[in-house]
């Protein structure tokens, strides 16, 4: 499988889609329950807006991101952890 | 002469499912707004919590995330945590705006959002109603003015707690007036 598409499911799938299935519950099953419709429906416009600038954002990010550079070991050498170092004395 | 009585919500033009023809509602409550503060602050300190990470231990420890593509990485980790603090503040601004205790003329309310899916309702008719104490406690609901309400029937299990409601003694004299009415209405006497 293609390492840009894993991540492209680790980073911007998921994520989006838990997003996705709270907004549908939020706005749909429990915002409803509200007993005044201008605060109902100002509340699930600002909590829509806010997970859609997000959810922008986040694809942005994963595009701006060099995954082709990205590596596990660089990013270990880069932080000076050694998980294979053994000190014998 | 005439006292003018200063309602605890200002006039109401709802309407609930399950309201009745003949049924007016007299106010609304939700728990005091100050009672929101301690999630307020713990909101501010989460989403302040991955800049002060960022800035206090990536110079010393995950030294990668200072270089790119980590750095990139680093944000959108960022942006998916941010989301999710999102859902789960409009959860409990959710949990805040859908608990309410709703007043008519004939009963008493109870609406509770316990999780995000559990809710319980319950209601008591104010003819019903044998006692009705409030209690402010603590330096906090005194300056603030929020306290709890105990409305209850002659069966002890039958009764609903208005917790942490605005000007609760205004709110107790408001529903044994109502309370009386009702039972004046249907031929008890309040407390009987």
């Amino acid at each position: 499988m293609n390492l840009i598409l894993l991540y492209a499911l680790i980073f911007v799938a998921i994520p989006l889609g838990f997003y996705f299935l709270f907004a549908y519950i939020i706005v749909f099953h429990l915002v409803k329950y509200g007993l005044e419709k201008d605060v109902r429906k100002r509340a699930a416009l600002v909590f829509c807006i806010g997970l859609l600038a997000l959810s922008i954002t986040i694809m942005q990010k994963f595009f701006a991101v060099n995954w082709n550079r990205a590596s596990i070991t660089q990013f270990m050498e880069y932080s000076d952890i050694n998980i294979f170092y053994t000190n014998y004395d | 002469m005439t006292e003018t009585k200063q309602s605890p919500t200002p006039s109401i033009d709802y309407h609930f499912p399950g309201q009745r023809d003949d049924e007016e509602i007299k106010f609304i409550l939700r728990r005091h707004r100050i009672t929101l503060l301690p999630m307020a602050l713990f909101f501010s300190g989460m989403a302040f919590l991955p800049l002060a990470f960022y800035s206090l231990l990536v110079p010393y420890t995950l030294t990668a995330f200072a270089y790119r593509p980590y750095s990139d990485i680093y944000f959108l980790l960022m942006t998916i945590y941010y989301g999710f603090l999102w859902i789960i503040f409009f959860i409990e601004w959710l949990d805040y705006y859908l608990d309410i205790w709703i007043i008519t003329d004939q009963r008493i309310i109870d609406i509770q959002q316990k999780n995000l899916f559990h809710r319980v309702a319950s209601e008591i008719d104010l003819k019903r109603v044998q006692d009705i104490s409030s209690a402010v406690e603590g330096v906090f609901q005194t300056f603030f003015q929020f306290g709890d309400i105990k409305v209850q029937t002659a069966s002890e299990e039958n009764s609903i707690n208005l917790k942490q409601v605005p000007r609760p003694v205004t709110v107790r004299r408001e529903i044994m007036e109502l309370c009386k009415a009702a039972q004046e209405e249907s031929g008890w006497g309040f407390g009987h």
